[in-house]
């Protein structure tokens, strides 16, 4: 129960410093050393913590995931199915991000706007930066703390910690080698 | 064409609305379990540590380069 309740209060603390980080950085623009050493302090926290958070509990080996991915892709190609056409879907949205912004870039036109520029115009407003940094944060957040096994736990025993949620399950199968996601909430991470 | 509103960033438009279309029809419980959604993609990144640094070197350099290089 009191396990509970600080991992709660955890997760408070951390969503608090978010919105407070979020909230002054808004008023600082991008060309500021406040916003380049803030920005560079975040980068570096996330990540630090994600590796010291992640230490020993991800739920498999890279190289076992890599060869699920190398697996699921043969599948895919001997006999398509509907959940690897989704995905493949989702690749498309990506090139087709990746390939316009980097045409947009090389041809540096007026009528052919990168998307940074495009969302520049939302950033240099005091709410919109505030927003987007949040966004960006919380972001980061889950990417450090999201789907970490409990401490002790083996790679690939499924004792996640995480909750499977709507959609949480469906490419386990299709690239990760079994599905292996249990029941929980998204702050159980913060452990 | 609107005034102000040039050939890229109708580009654009087509592709985010194409975009936000699929990220909400995947998220339809009914076909959700079916196709993966937004969700299901980054959380199968999640499962080892090289998708994991993938996903976090990409974070860092969206966030740099929207906070400290872009207006």
């Amino acid at each position: 129960m009191s396990r509970v309740v600080s991992r709660r209060v955890r997760l408070l603390l951390l969503g608090a410093f978010s919105m407070a980080f979020a909230a002054w950085e808004g008023g600082k623009p991008y060309t500021t050393t406040d916003a380049h050493v803030s920005i560079a302090v975040v980068i570096a926290v996330v990540v630090l913590v994600a590796l010291y958070s992640g230490h020993h509990r991800q739920e498999m080996k890279s190289l076992t995931w890599l060869k699920g991915m190398g697996r699921s892709i043969r599948r895919y190609l001997s006999n398509p199915d509907i959940q690897g056409t989704g995905a493949l879907v989702w690749l498309v949205f990506f090139m087709a991000y990746f390939g316009w912004d980097l045409n947009s870039f090389l041809h540096q036109q007026r009528d052919l706007p990168t998307l940074s520029y495009l969302i520049g115009r939302v950033t240099r407003y005091y709410a919109g930066r505030s927003v987007l940094v949040a966004g960006w944060l919380l972001g980061g957040w889950y990417l450090a703390f999201g789907l970490l096994q409990s401490r002790g736990a083996r790679p690939g025993d499924g004792s996640s910690a995480e909750v499977s949620g709507h959609g949480g399950d469906e490419l386990a199968q299709w690239g990760g080698g079994g599905g292996v996601e249990q029941g929980g909430n998204v702050g159980d991470e913060i452990a | 064409m609107i005034p102000g509103v040039v050939i890229g960033d109708v580009v654009w438009m087509v592709i985010g609305g194409s975009f936000a279309t699929w990220l909400a029809v995947t998220s339809l419980p009914a076909i959700g379990r079916r196709l993966p959604n937004g969700v299901a993609i980054v959380r199968h990144f999640l499962h080892s540590w090289i998708g994991r640094v993938l996903l976090l070197g990409a974070w860092a350099e969206v966030g740099w380069h929207l906070f400290c290089q872009r207006p």
